[in-house]
């Protein structure tokens, strides 16, 4: 502590400094957004890991037929807790990463609305998958229903299913908090002149997926807490014998998966849509429609959920509605398409990684929208469901949709980030790698669901045998292929060529670097004319004092 | 209010169906969101204004609905900055009584602040 009256020495060497907390408190206690993007992405990358050895091991038993490396309960455990730790622990962190990231400094806000519960969302996902984790060290292990845990085989798991609740639960909730926090920040505390229409598409996205994370999340929580009540509080929702439904539980959880699967696509969207319009020096074409697609395909989501469900049993009418519905989606994802060509068009392009991996993008998503469009017709849905295909497609959509936008938004920011460039040999040689492997590993995986092997088994017949080999070759490269993502991402952070300002090119964002505290905008510190007056806070003010708040 | 009339439709509809636990959660998000509305709402045009006079110095401090004026002699005031393990805070300490002040500034502009407050002190006495 010092006082400034008493110590007139004291006070001057600070200035210009702002003071940085250091070691790990810095990141228990920070409420700056930059700080916690960065928390994210890395929280999201460690999952990536975990969740990336299990696949491998999964793959490594599938290498062959037999069962040659672990127990088929642990098989289960395995393709249940990828899944999960894909889709709560890596994906979506990484899209908030981004969105703590880059959103205060696309709408020129000084942080997030809520800084402390900014903090707080973050700090609960570790916890979460601690207990996530965790639950492999349980009696009977981690839960084994897979990742939809559909009743009644969830309500006969064992502690491992309870401590899986609770982590969805609690990742749950703080997906709400993050929700509430990205609504509250774009709807308020955009800088003067950003008009909603105005925002960069990154924000619109995001807006949207947070009205939708706000819609689904207690639909799952609702869900989940049913199937707890049900396994210990006597309760029948989906128990049959009890006068439940079974089927019950997977219309809730779709209810919930569907919009959860756009939850993970249109941030995606976003960050493409920021990456295509800088590097073919154009603007982006279409950005009002772009906006509207994204809206359309949020409404459509919920209204799709039971195509997921057409082998439970359901009238012609209610197949033949959500058979067309979901066709229906194609409808704006084809403008999203249409719109990114179009920008693309005659424009002076070039190919750096970020653009490498957005025209990857836009190839393989594409792909596994297509094959996504096929698994909406009720009659050949019924014959590959629960098959390799199904797989095959949101793996398509998901890893080469939502995972390669990250990829590209990483490699897009990073300099921004850091303030140094990656090296572009690197992420061009991650990018081939990535996306040569991505289809060894993912496209065989389409004939092998329409020859008919059911997805989620350990083993399997001898005809499926060549189609294994080849995806699980394409596994390893495609595991390790990431391991040149982390070293470009470390060599960029440990420092390098400094960042060059772009010129001449559509970048709505403010230039880079960006230092961790920067002068916020608009002003929180005003300085009256008197000289001898300070406002500090409020709303954004042009400085006559007349027109200062109250 | 959409979204929120959204989210309780969609709870009642499974109520309808019998799983009416999805209701409560509902609930609770919509309290959660209103509640956050109402915080953002409440606070966003809270200032602090502080001013140098004759002799003394006043600071005006708008917090939600409440408008306070502290006034300090400016013999009998000093700026206290404390270097916290996560942020440095500011106040102006006089006669046992002590104030914070630039809580609505990042830590950079705090110190722009105890250095432009601390230098009108000195001049002062």
């Amino acid at each position: 502590m010092s006082s400034i009256a008493h110590d007139p020495t004291h006070g001057h060497e600070h200035d210009h400094h702002a003071h940085h907390p250091s070691g790990v408190m810095r990141w228990i206690t920070t409420t700056n957004h930059k700080d916690i993007g960065s928390l994210y992405l890395w929280f999201s990358f460690i999952m990536f890991l975990a969740g990336g050895v299990m696949a491998l091991t999964i793959r490594a038993e599938l290498f062959q037929p037999g069962l040659q490396i672990v127990q088929p309960e642990f098989f289960n455990q395995l393709t249940t807790m990828h899944g999960l730790v894909m889709v709560f622990g890596a994906i979506m962190p990484a899209f908030v990463g981004f969105a703590n990231w880059q959103i205060p400094l696309m709408i020129g806000a000084p942080d997030m609305a809520f800084a402390r519960m900014n903090n707080w969302s973050f700090w609960l996902l570790p916890v979460a998958a601690i207990l996530l984790m965790g639950s492999f060290l349980a009696p009977g292990g981690a839960s084994a229903a897979g990742w939809t845990l559909y009743a009644p085989l969830s309500v006969q798991m064992g502690m491992g299913m309870d401590m899986l609740i609770f982590a969805v639960h609690i990742m749950g909730a703080s997906s709400i908090m993050g929700a509430i926090n990205i609504v509250t920040t774009i709807l308020n505390m955009r800088a003067p002149g950003m008009t909603l229409m105005k925002m960069p598409l990154f924000c619109w996205t995001w807006l949207i997926t947070a009205y939708l994370l706000i819609a689904v999340m207690p639909v799952l929580a609702g869900a989940v807490t049913m199937l707890l009540t049900d396994r210990h509080f006597g309760t029948s929702f989906f128990n049959a014998a009890g006068g439940g439904d079974p089927v019950l539980y997977q219309h809730v959880f779709w209810f919930f998966g569907h919009p959860e699967v756009y939850i993970m696509i249109l941030p995606a969207f976003g960050i493409v849509s920021q990456i295509i319009p800088t590097f073919s020096r154009k603007p982006l074409f279409g950005y009002a429609s772009m906006v509207y697609a994204t809206s359309s395909i949020a409404i459509l989501s919920f209204i799709v959920w039971a195509h997921h469900m057409f082998t439970t049993g359901m009238p012609a009418a209610g197949q033949l509605f959500f058979m067309y519905a979901t066709m229906l989606i194609a409808v704006p994802t084809g403008v999203k398409v249409f719109n990114w060509v179009a920008t693309m068009w005659k424009g002076s392009m070039t190919f750096e990684t970020p653009m490498l991996f957005a025209v990857g993008f836009i190839f393989v998503f594409t792909m596994g929208g297509f094959t996504g469009l096929i698994c909406a017709i009720t009659p050949i849905d019924i014959q590959i469901q629960d098959t390799y295909y199904v797989v095959a497609h949101f793996h398509y959509v998901l890893v080469a949709g939502s995972l390669f936008a990250i990829f590209a938004g990483t490699y897009y920011w990073l300099p921004k980030w850091t303030g140094h460039m990656y090296d572009e040999g690197l992420g061009r040689l991650h990018f081939w790698a990535s996306i040569i492997f991505f289809n060894i590993t993912f496209f065989p995986m389409h004939f092998l669901g329409l020859a008919g092997m059911p997805r989620r088994i350990p083993d399997y017949a001898l005809q499926f045998a060549d189609f294994n080999a080849i995806a699980t070759v394409g596994a390893f490269g495609f595991g390790l292929s990431q391991l040149i993502f982390l070293a470009a991402v470390l060599k960029c952070v440990k420092g390098g060529q400094r960042r060059p300002q772009r010129s001449g090119t559509v970048r709505t964002d403010s230039s880079g670097p960006c230092p961790r505290q920067r002068p916020t905008i608009p002003s929180k510190l005003h300085r009256l004319s008197s000289k001898r007056c300070w406002l500090t806070g409020g709303p954004p003010w042009t400085g006559d004092q007349t027109s200062a708040p109250r | 209010m959409v979204v929120a009339a959204v989210s309780v439709l969609i709870g009642i509809g499974f109520a309808s169906q019998g799983a009416w636990l999805v209701l409560p959660f509902a609930g609770f998000e919509v309290a959660a969101l209103a509640l956050a509305f109402i915080c953002y709402a409440r606070h966003a045009a809270d200032y602090e204004r502080i001013s140098l006079g004759a002799g003394q110095i006043e600071v005006e401090i708008c917090d939600g609905d409440c408008v306070r004026c502290h006034r300090f002699s400016q013999s009998w005031v000093r700026l206290v900055v404390r270097d916290a393990p996560s942020e440095t805070r500011l106040a102006l300490q006089s006669r046992g009584q002590e104030l914070e002040i630039g809580r609505h500034l990042d830590g950079a502009n705090r110190r722009k602040l105890a250095g432009e407050l601390g230098r009108w002190l000195r001049q002062a006495a």
